[in-house]
């Protein structure tokens, strides 16, 4: 978990469930709780090394940043959503639901249900489904990325998601 | 919404047919001049690309921010896209005014240039009632305000409050970052949208909701890579360029693999976090 604190006090929240959690679990070590925001350098290093990246929402509802950031490290990004609105994957707003399967590319968690059932779902995944989802998510990469020189970049989506939904409108007139 | 049978094919070529208003292609033509020679980052690419060539430390937050996608999507329609000149023939209006570029590009200071310029973009935004009313549709109803696109690559509660208030520009799409609210924490009812003039929390809202529903939205993901260097290393293994060595066991361990040697590019000054954490 590396974030800033001082967004939401849900992240507060979380963070003192998290740290009572984990040391409960004896998972200290496998665990980076930071204090503050880490260099963006020791983020890179740390979300490839990691196998799950929490991503809270701040006081932003959405998604931030760190959701795209996570992914594109191939590290399972966790959605907590701590203003509580109890959205489920398909209510979202997520993109690219024509070529990305959301469920697999990332956990979508009740925060109602706290910090120490969110660690237990974590530590206890089978590896198989980890390697799997892990597997899904460097697939996907490449579409979230803004690279104009690639047969199939987030823009080259946009333009395609576009024409349907063009040739949608048309048809219907 | 259902997912395609082969999510990983590449997208077959563009056939919509694009055009985009003149007036407002000279203006973003204009700007983007401007913004790169003010810059000094190495030309009009450099706003679209990070090319070895491009001088990005001269920004404090880096000239692909986060909230700058809509750049390399209009570059998209406009060049994967077949263009036409004539409003009559077109199947999709793109309005080329970059709503999040104009927000962010120049927030902070810039070394070399001189004073801060934060203030060009608030006055852009400040007049940008003059672009809404410069589109001329030929045929002006629902069906051809759908097909007018508009690139405002911002939390949804920074797209101007014009298309929530005016009747035909609401049924415009909208490509955006996606989920949000319009009111802020410690300020309930009130909008957040310090860019939006009088906006109404409850009518934002509203607006988002039935836009969403009514499909009228295209969300898109947040501009990390390849100019922003939050994704850097990934970008490392698709741009075949090279990472540092005291990650590569890392990246091996992800699968990731460091392509044959390339020159390596001039190491330049990291810029500092996205604001979008």
């Amino acid at each position: 978990m590396n974030v800033n604190l001082a967004k939401h006090p849900s992240r507060v929240a979380l963070d003192a469930e998290l740290r009572r959690a984990v040391a409960a679990r004896g998972l200290t070590r496998r665990v980076h709780m930071a204090k503050s925001m880490v260099s963006v350098r020791e983020a890179a290093a740390r979300s490839l090394r990691a196998r799950f990246c929490l991503c809270p929402t701040g006081d932003s509802k959405g998604l931030t940043g760190r959701f795209y950031f996570s992914l594109l490290h191939a590290c399972i990004p966790v959605r907590y959503d701590g203003w509580y609105r109890g959205l489920n994957q398909s209510q979202l707003a997520l993109p690219f639901r024509h070529r990305i399967d959301w469920d697999q590319a990332m956990i979508n968690h009740d925060p109602r249900m706290g910090g120490a059932a969110l660690l237990a779902r974590l530590a206890e995944m089978p590896d198989a489904e980890l390697e799997q989802r892990t597997a899904y998510i460097k697939a996907i990469a490449p579409m979230l990325t803004y690279n104009t020189t690639a047969p199939m970049d987030a823009a080259a989506l946009v333009v395609e998601q576009l024409e349907f939904r063009i040739g949608a409108l048309q048809k219907a007139v | 919404m259902r997912i395609s049978s082969d999510p990983f094919a590449p997208p077959s070529p563009c056939r919509m047919r694009v055009f985009s208003y003149p007036g407002h292609r000279a203006l973003l033509q204009e700007l983007l001049g401007r913004w790169a020679e003010k810059s000094g980052i190495g030309g009009h690419r450099c706003l679209v690309r990070d090319e070895a060539v491009c001088q990005q430390s001269t920004f404090i937050h880096g000239n692909t921010r986060c909230w700058t996608a809509e750049l390399p999507i209009w570059y998209a329609l406009t060049t994967k896209c077949p263009q036409v000149a004539r409003p009559e023939d077109a199947d999709v209006f793109v309005v080329p005014f970059l709503w999040g570029m104009a927000t962010s590009i120049f927030w902070g200071k810039y070394n070399g240039g001189g004073a801060q310029s934060r203030t060009e973009g608030r006055a852009l935004i400040a007049n940008a009632s003059a672009l809404f009313q410069g589109l001329r549709p030929p045929h002006p109803g629902t069906q051809t305000w759908a097909r007018h696109v508009f690139l405002s690559t911002l939390d949804v509660e920074f797209v101007p409050d014009q298309f929530a208030v005016n009747n035909t520009l609401s049924r415009a799409t909208v490509i955006h970052l996606g989920d949000d609210h319009a009111t802020a924490p410690g300020l309930p009812g009130r909008c957040r949208g310090k860019l939006a003039n009088k906006c109404s929390a409850d009518k934002m809202r509203e607006w988002i909701q039935k836009h969403r529903m009514a499909g009228n939205d295209l969300v898109v993901p947040y501009r990390l890579t390849p100019g922003y260097r939050l994704a850097f290393l990934l970008r490392a293994a698709t741009l075949r360029v090279r990472w540092p060595a005291s990650l590569h066991g890392l990246l091996l361990g992800r699968g990731l693999r460091q392509a044959d040697a390339l020159p390596r590019p001039p190491q330049r000054q990291r810029t500092s976090h996205c604001s979008c954490l």
